[in-house]
């Protein structure tokens, strides 16, 4: 027997039993285990089906151990089920295909998971776990120990080699003509053209560096199908798998409705023995980086390739079923259970969403914005709130105000027993940042570990009441609402007690102020009393010198929720709902309403926003000239809009219409979801989409329109700081008019 | 009274309604709620409480005559139907088909569902009655299921292929 310790890097089904493994050893080698490791499938329903089932089974052409069996569900208790233990995991989603197509009727249990899921349950494994095993010469893994734990913050790095491929243009927009490619050894340019070149030198680079992450850009969609196909073409094999015996796999593009929009995911390619990742289609890369995808995996067990690719909703899911796996509870399919009986009237009290308190319009200073921390999450660790535990039938326990189910308290929920420990490790990585320095080697590691958390806990209240969710239950989703409407109360009635006037609730923030109050110390007596009376964190964000809450563009009178922006003391920056935040913003207008706001964060008080004036006016001019004189480059005209239904789909000409037709035109198509670029131009058509092919004449650009646009976003921020009087913006107000 | 919904014992009508009509729809059931209980099936986000109570004139007493139960997959309207008993109390069960349109679930699945959905069709038009609101597919939505379900229905009714005159909204 063998010993090694190192990092778990990857771990997929053998194709022909078991599961394969793959170690960045302590000594530098990358070692591939196997391992046996059978995963058994579950059936439950009507005993003559389930014997029909029985003999079905038998008669399959694989090795297959079937018994009756006992298990837990967790909604119904005990369940009477056909339990079926094969040796070969990989087998199993076709088998399951069949069977969902012969016996639709029954109910199946633990069929569709990952492999990994099903490993990390029983090894407590996860990727990038530290590992020690035991293996014969064969490299056949006999045992295996995980040697830190996924909750870890300071958990030792893996040395990963790393290799960047980036074309020199967007396919989509350009034919690239060259890669760049990069890693710790090499830095080279590769011409696309000279094929020969191109694979030696590649091919050369994989052995040479042998990389455990390849990150590309548009590499799932584009680049590395390119290379494999001229790899294919040219019989020159490019070692991108590192399992000699793996092949390179293919996950279909697809469009989805979730979250009330259409998401797009393009196409995937998944590698063995090395990772994959796609920058361009890795889920909120842009927000927490390969730092956060890492992270991801760590809390999830999901392996890199796949946790980079899928929303933080299958994460969570992952989570969940991670821990039913490891208490012995059935995993189905879907959900069974069906919402309860409501009276119209029950519905309209159960079913009313978060607390809202619409701002009070104009300009305010020194002005605390206190958030609960991850309210709806520590909700429901606070208060147990899981499928299987609202709407029983005993009242055991306190029940929100207004909450017609109940919540049983007794024995700790599938949902909050895996959402604590997460929800531990964020509020510790929160804490260690807010008390270090930005230069500190950690910070921005654990700022997108912070990051990736965030997401997982934002999506684990929306995965309670998602229809697909496997342990979801919509009371469950309508009691962790209830909640959060009761604690906003609460906490709305402790700071008028103190004596602050709320300017603002928005379901788990408040924005507070009090005469006098301008620092932190000011607002902890407040922070004190709303946990005392909420029982769950919460913290300051951060105390504006100035926040504006915008009314609406229609009617001046009418406030919009989250619709603001202000300065902190720090002199950081916060908008919110403006044209800033829009994706559709044009570069060029978004950036001059930023260059605003960074004019006015200057002032040091609301008073002194007029000093910034004369700055501001001729900033303006500058962009009005610019405008018309043509120096804006045309890239800044570029609007982002998002495809929602297919071009045949569209009932009236839209610019979006307008430039899928000029894609289809040239021979590029998008799918919905995707995000479609365009400029709007004069004439007709009266958009053009900017990925067509050919270069835009200038003169074309529609001026006009982009003129309003930019009129608007000034307006935006600075039409609540001209309070009543107007008196002192009057020379801007007139240069926006003049616009 | 609107006769949109005209509920008749040992008898199930399928009703082909364009989204247009749902506040019609819906006033129609707070009047049904009026009349005494009524079970609410909705399968396609269909059943505004706060649009039913303002039809009711906010009357507590009439709106908690509705019964409401959602199903938000194909999975789930099945089985809302399957525990639903046969009685005395009439029966309305909002779009239909919505959950089954769902292209994540495999089109043999789907079919297998509907058959299950209009055996209980069957089972509960024998109660106070049942009526089943669909709207018409759209181009891109599976039209076997639609004519499938058209075709097992003892009477359908096809509102909106063409509005006879224009409509004005109830106020309260």
């Amino acid at each position: 027997m063998n010993q090694y310790s190192g990092w778990l890097l990857d771990i997929y089904s053998h194709t022909e039993r078991g599961v394969v493994l793959w170690l960045l050893c302590d000594d530098g080698q990358r070692r591939r285990f196997r391992q046996d490791f059978p995963v058994t499938f579950y059936a439950a329903g009507p005993s003559e089906r389930l014997r029909g089932l029985w003999k079905f089974l038998e008669r399959q052409p694989l090795r297959m151990e079937l018994s009756r069996d006992e298990r837990r569900d967790l909604f119904s208790g005990s369940t009477i089920v056909l339990a079926a233990t094969i040796e070969s995991p990989c087998a199993l989603p076709p088998l399951f295909q069949m069977l969902t197509r012969y016996f639709p009727d029954l109910i199946f249990y633990n069929a569709d998971l990952h492999v990994a899921l099903r490993y990390a349950a029983i090894y407590k494994t996860f990727p990038l776990a530290r590992c020690h095993v035991l293996a014969d010469e064969q490299d056949a893994i006999h045992q295996i120990k995980v040697l830190d734990s996924k909750w870890d913050i300071d958990h030792e790095q893996p040395p990963l080699r790393v290799l960047t491929i980036e074309p020199d243009a967007d396919p989509f927009h350009n034919k690239p003509g060259k890669i760049h490619l990069r890693s710790q050894k090499n830095n080279m340019t590769l011409d696309l053209e000279k094929e020969t070149p191109l694979l030696g030198l590649l091919g050369y680079l994989l052995k040479q560096d042998d990389p455990d992450l390849i990150i590309t850009t548009y590499g799932d969609t584009w680049l590395l199908p390119l290379l494999l196909n001229l790899s294919e073409k040219r019989d020159h094999p490019l070692p991108f798998n590192r399992d000699p015996d793996g092949q390179v796999s293919y996950r279909k593009e697809r469009s989805y409705f979730a979250y009330n929009q259409v998401i797009y995911r393009g196409q995937q390619v998944h590698l063995t023995g090395r990772l994959h990742l796609d920058i361009r289609n890795t889920v909120m890369y842009g927000d927490y980086g390969v730092d956060g995808v890492l992270e991801m995996a760590r809390v999830t067990s999901l392996p890199i390739q796949t946790v980079a690719r899928v929303s933080p909703g299958t994460g969570i899911s992952a989570m969940q079923i991670v821990t039913a796996l490891e208490n012995e509870i059935l995993v189905p399919l879907r959900k069974e259970q069906v919402e309860r009986t409501k009276t119209a009237s029950e519905l309209f009290h159960d079913d009313m969403g978060g607390t809202v308190y619409d701002p009070i319009i104009g300009l305010h200073e020194d002005v605390a914005e206190v958030d609960f921390f991850s309210m709806y999450p520590s909700i429901m660790v606070r208060f147990n709130i899981s499928p299987e535990t609202v709407g029983t039938e005993k009242k055991t326990f306190e029940t929100a105000a207004g909450l017609t189910s109940v919540v049983k308290r007794e024995e700790l929920g599938l949902i909050p027993q895996t959402l604590a420990p997460l929800l531990e490790k964020r509020f510790d990585l929160k804490s260690r940042v807010l008390s270090m320095s930005k230069f500190d080697c950690r910070y921005k590691n654990y700022k997108a570990q912070a990051a990736a958390h965030k997401w997982l806990l934002v999506t684990c209240f929306g995965y309670l009441g998602y229809k697909n969710a496997r342990f979801g239950r919509i009371e469950a989703h309508e009691a962790v609402t209830a909640y959060g409407r009761e604690v906003l109360l609460r906490a709305k009635e402790a700071a008028e007690d103190l004596g602050f006037r709320v300017l603002h609730l928005y379901v788990d923030g408040m924005w507070v102020q009090k005469p006098g109050s301008r620092a932190a110390q000011d607002f902890q007596p407040l922070l004190d009393e709303i946990k005392a009376r909420t029982s769950l964190p919460i913290a300051l964000d951060g105390i504006y010198k100035w926040v504006a809450f915008l009314s609406s563009r229609w009617n001046k009178k009418i406030a919009v929720p989250n619709r603001y922006f202000g300065v902190f003391q720090n002199g950081e920056i916060k908008t919110r709902g403006i044209e800033t935040r829009r994706h559709d913003t044009p570069a060029f207008i978004r950036e001059t309403q930023m260059q605003i706001l960074e004019a006015l964060a200057k002032a040091s008080d609301a008073k002194e926003l007029k000093d910034r004036l004369p700055e501001i006016r001729r900033l303006i001019r500058e962009k009005q000239t610019a405008l018309h004189s043509g120096h804006i480059p045309l890239e800044k005209f570029i609007v982002h809009q998002t495809v929602s239904r297919k071009l045949e789909d569209f009932k009236s000409p839209s610019p979006v219409s307008t430039a899928l037709e000029q894609l289809e035109s040239a021979g590029k198509s998008l799918r919905p979801g995707q995000s479609v670029r365009l400029v709007y131009t004069l004439g007709m058509p009266r958009a053009r989409a900017w990925d067509v092919g050919t270069s835009l004449d200038p003169r074309r650009v529609n001026i006009p329109r982009y003129r309003r646009l930019l009129s608007r976003a000034v307006d935006t921020v600075l039409d609540p700081l001209t309070g009543g009087g107007r008196s002192w913006l009057t020379q801007v107000e007139q240069l926006v008019l003049d616009l | 009274m609107d006769d949109l919904l005209d509920l008749r014992p040992r008898q199930w009508n399928l009703l082909v309604l364009p989204d247009r009509y749902r506040n019609r729809l819906l006033t129609a059931t707070a009047h049904l709620a009026v009349n005494g209980p009524l079970i609410v099936l909705d399968c396609g986000r269909q059943f505004d409480s706060s649009m039913v109570a303002r039809a009711a004139h906010g009357r507590a007493e009439f709106i908690d005559q509705i019964k409401v139960q959602r199903a938000f997959i194909c999975y789930e309207a099945v089985k809302l139907l399957e525990k639903t008993p046969v009685g005395k109390t009439p029966i309305l069960v909002l779009g239909f088909l919505s959950t089954f349109y769902d292209e994540n679930v495999k089109m043999h699945t789907r079919k297998f569902l509907l058959e299950s959905s209009i055996k209980h069709f069957e089972r509960l038009s024998q109660g106070a009655g049942l009526a089943v609101t669909i709207h018409p597919p759209s181009p891109h939505e599976d039209f076997y299921l639609f004519q499938r379900l058209r075709s097992s229905a003892s009477q359908v009714l096809v509102y909106g292929t063409s509005m006879t005159k224009a409509q004005q909204m109830d106020l309260f």
